[in-house]
């Protein structure tokens, strides 16, 4: 507690050797900035430094060098681009207006992603509870708003102009989730795939594609077809799928066949197919397992719906072989193996795959949404609290004397921590009234009048901390973690060619919250091949020939 | 036994007047200190018992205050939102002089008892300022890197000052030293540190580091101090041998030490307060025929240390003990301590002490 607390080390101590002059009063980073606050929002931004001098330079007149602004793209998009579409050099002062939009973009870029990235995880498990899918579409939406933007103006200098936003930008922003409406009476809990506006999309993509290649392409069919991955690549990816593409291969190439099976236009499955099989002989498929977990599903989603025979038996034998290799890679019992698919999900949903059930109420709902927001973020800090006041009880909870029983600090510790008190503003708030009062009836006022100062409630959160000490530590706690489960990254374990002859090839994660459904759900009785215990028969479900067992 | 009701504000700290016997000043909080308003009481005590003959009100809470030595009417407090504030008791309502630049909760205040212009204050920011209640800035900051929970000047120059900090070190500074890399550290004594083993006796044993809440400098053995905090021990330290770790180690108190206060008329008597919600009475064992009469190889508890022993104590608090503080005046053993029961008790010590 007391480091987190504490203002950072000074830095300018190592500085202060070089001087035996009294600077005392200059080297004192709190001296003059009378407001901590007001020094913070005060201070220039990151790289206003750098800025400032490129837009001195751009106004003199100078070129910038061209690096500096494609820092922003992913790696693949930096590459120059291929021959053909060289043929329209770009016009000077075309590439002046990128630079220019590029010196107030580009430092945007990771400041929008990262509280996406951050946030994503907790916030989204904050929301599960109440289960509101229209309090999530806002900020995923504004967020690809902004990059479908940003894509569409940055690449449509090198590919044609118009393709983008015809199509992508589309599929991103508020016309896809406007054509979306019709479906959204089915709120179903999990996002769903958009399958309309996904082929929608795509068929998109497709005439745009057609169009354009059909007079100076046609000559080059082969050579289209040689290219046409990379040019989807390098034309129809916005940053977040780029990034699935780079972080997820498998989840990337899983999706697009997927997209391929779709639209019918199964030749081009092959590849992605190819893929998915060569990741999956070289383990890297199954390296993670809710990825592969993920695939599967896909996977079985293809085979069960009507498509090309070749693609259907290719399927059905991947997912054979990413099962065979999953559960030889993971051996029952052995370690819990996360299977944790909601980042995923939001991954997928940020680069548009998926859309949140209810679009249209997001016009509507931003304004009571962002006061939610601002309430939920005390209500964050209450619970803090709350778990402090728990532990403080904790500390003195073996102490049974009169004055503690009847201690008045502590009976508010226990509503503290019993959420039946909490801190508002500058005020203890017994929490039923104040629910009663914040129903969205009267809220109102209460909104406007003043914002809750969140700083308070965190001091305060502080000061109860401090209280923690009236009582030391019994001893030096460090906290033991679960270990990860131990995959062997570099050798390939081999794979145990009956070891699906038990499993449940549906599996989940394996249970280990109780003896009794870990036992339920690994019993199949249907087989006595392998049956080393005559008597009882209660070693059924053991593989005898599985790999971790010889 | 007087008592004073601190109605809807719990005490963090009380003091007597330097000038006066019968005025103290109590800084308290509303909700605990969690959240909320403060306000810096002055009480008088009258032949009608303890009344408010004055009280300011704070934005924030107030965990700490000190007369000033300069002038009879003024004194410091420090405020919960980083503040330090003069009060002058003539003037209504408004402190005559605020100062604004600990980022942190403000722990402490105390004035420079020698020197008289200066006072210094601590905070959870890890600074130390000194400050001249003329000058608008604070006139230097030494940085702790810690939790500052107690920060004071010795009674015995004026420019040599301490502090404890969660980081269980207790420091001293030299002002007179040259400004270098140390910032006027002179001392870094490690407050855990178990005193040496002795011939003939077990190793004492090892405690780990925990944070410390409070110090106070001895007002006659002037390299002696006092430390005490969540390990519970109250101890003395002397700081002409800083490596040897504690001269007097004093176990009893069941839970965290806030306040520890010598006496202004016995060398070896100091008082506590306590969240344990007791107030008692020490010596430190270094009066001739005041510390316990055992062998130092037949100690009876293995903490302690130096022939200290505990000598009574107050229980009247109902809830956690922040403050006491003695009276400089009259006979001795007259003391005034608050707690977060809202109630300020003036008791005489000597009643307790056996």
């Amino acid at each position: 507690m007391a480091d987190a607390l504490c203002g950072p080390s000074n830095a300018l101590q190592n500085f202060q050797k070089h001087t035996s002059v009294d600077r005392t009063l200059q080297q004192d980073r709190l001296v003059g900035r009378h407001s901590p606050l007001q020094g913070f929002r005060s201070s220039p931004g990151p790289n206003a430094g750098a800025l400032d001098h490129e837009f001195e330079v751009f106004q003199a007149g100078h070129a910038l060098s061209p690096q500096p602004q494609f820092q922003h793209l992913p790696p693949h998009l930096a590459r120059p681009p291929p021959p053909q579409f060289a043929q329209a050099p770009p016009a000077p002062d075309w590439a002046s207006d990128f630079q220019r939009l590029n010196i107030s973009h580009a430092p945007q870029v990771p400041q929008q992603r990262i509280p996406v990235q951050n946030t994503a995880s907790s916030w989204h498990q904050d929301f599960m509870g109440q289960r509101g899918p229209a309090v999530q579409a806002p900020s995923f939406q504004q967020q690809q708003n902004s990059f479908g933007g940003m894509a569409g103006y940055g690449m449509s200098g090198f590919s044609r102009p118009g393709f983008q936003q015809g199509s992508f930008g589309m599929m991103n922003g508020s016309p896809m989730s406007e054509a979306a409406q019709g479906k959204q009476t089915a709120q179903e809990s999990a996002p769903q795939f958009d399958e309309a506006a996904f082929e929608k999309a795509f068929a998109d993509v497709q005439q745009a594609e057609e169009q354009a290649h059909a007079e100076s392409l046609r000559q080059e069919e082969a050579l289209k077809e040689e290219t046409i991955q990379d040019e989807q690549v390098l034309e129809s990816e916005d940053p977040a799928l780029a990034r699935i593409r780079e972080q997820r291969p498998a989840v990337y190439a899983a999706l697009k066949l997927r997209s391929t099976v779709d639209l019918n236009t199964a030749s081009k499955a092959a590849p992605y197919l190819d893929a998915l099989e060569s990741m999956e002989t070289h383990h890297e498929l199954t390296k993670d397992a809710s990825e592969a977990k993920w695939v599967v599903d896909t996977l079985r989603q293809i085979a069960n719906r009507e498509a090309p025979q070749d693609i259907k038996s290719r399927s059905e034998r991947l997912i054979r072989a990413i099962n065979e290799r999953l559960m030889s890679t993971y051996p029952l019992l052995s370690a819990p193996i996360p299977i944790n698919q909601d980042s995923i999900w939001e991954e997928l949903e940020a680069a548009g795959y998926t859309r949140t059930p209810v679009p249209e109420q997001v016009l509507q709902q931003q304004q009571p949404e962002q006061k939610q927001d601002e309430q939920h973020q005390p209500r964050h800090d209450d619970d803090e609290m709350a778990q402090t006041a728990g532990r403080l009880l904790e500390r003195v909870s073996d102490n049974t004397s009169e004055k503690f029983q009847n201690s008045q600090f502590f009976s508010l510790m226990r509503r503290l921590r019993d959420h039946e008190v909490r801190v508002e503003g500058d005020k203890m708030v017994e929490v039923s009234s104040a629910q009663s009062t914040s129903s969205p009836s009267t809220s109102v006022p209460q909104h406007t009048q003043a914002p809750p100062q969140s700083g308070d409630t965190a001091s305060a959160t502080a000061s109860i901390e401090h209280l923690n000490d009236i009582y030391p530590p019994a001893g030096m706690d460090w906290g033991w973690s679960d270990p990860a489960p131990s995959v062997p990254a570099t050798s390939i374990p081999p794979v145990d060619p009956n070891i699906l002859d038990h499993a449940d090839t549906e599996f989940t994660a394996p249970v280990y919250s109780g003896e009794e459904q870990e036992y339920a759900a690994l019993s199949r009785q249907s087989s006595h091949e392998y049956v080393t215990d005559e008597v009882s028969g209660q070693y059924s479900y053991y593989n005898v020939n599985a790999a971790y067992h010889r | 036994m007087l008592e004073f009701r601190t109605q809807g504000f719990n005490g963090y700290s009380v003091k007597y007047s330097p000038f006066f016997d019968s005025r103290i000043a109590v800084a308290s909080a509303a909700n605990f200190g969690l959240v909320g308003n403060g306000r810096l009481y002055v009480l008088g005590l009258t032949a009608n018992g303890v009344v408010a003959e004055k009280w300011f009100d704070t934005q924030d809470s107030l965990f700490d205050t000190t007369w000033s030595e300069a002038h009879e009417n003024q004194l410091l407090t420090a405020g919960g939102d980083g503040s330090v504030k003069l009060f002058d008791i003539t003037l209504d309502q408004f402190p005559v002089q605020s100062w604004q630049e600990h980022a942190r909760e403000v722990f402490a205040v105390h004035w420079n008892l020698v020197g008289k212009d200066t006072f210094l204050s601590s905070s959870w920011d890890g600074t130390v300022k000194i400050w001249n209640p003329n000058a608008p800035a604070s006139i230097a900051t030494l940085p702790t890197h810690t939790c500052t929970y107690s920060a004071a000047f010795s009674p015995h120059s004026p420019s040599i000052l301490s502090c404890v900090g969660s980081d269980s070190h207790l420091r001293i500074f030299d002002l007179r030293t040259p400004a270098s890399a140390s910032n006027h550290l002179t001392l870094n004594i490690p407050i855990h540190t178990p005193p040496k083993p002795r011939m003939g006796a077990a190793a004492p044993p090892g405690i780990a580091p925990t944070e410390a809440l409070t110090h106070d400098w001895n007002k006659y053995r002037d390299t002696v101090v006092a430390t005490a905090g969540v390990d519970r021990l109250v101890r003395t330290f002397d700081i002409r041998a800083p490596q040897a770790g504690p001269i007097a180690v004093l176990p009893g108190h069941e839970y965290a030490v806030r306040r520890v206060s010598w006496s202004p008329h016995l060398s070896d008597i100091l008082l506590s307060a306590s969240y344990d919600m007791t107030c008692r009475v020490w010596t430190d064992g270094s009066a001739m025929g005041a510390g316990s009469m055992k062998q130092d190889n037949m100690l009876e508890d293995p903490m302690v240390l130096g022939g200290g022993r505990e000598m009574g104590r107050m229980g009247r608090h109902t809830e956690f003990a922040t403050g006491v503080d003695w009276c400089l005046f009259g006979a001795e053993g007259w003391c005034a301590s608050t707690g977060w029961d809202e109630r300020v008790l003036v008791w005489d010590a000597r009643a307790l002490m056996q």
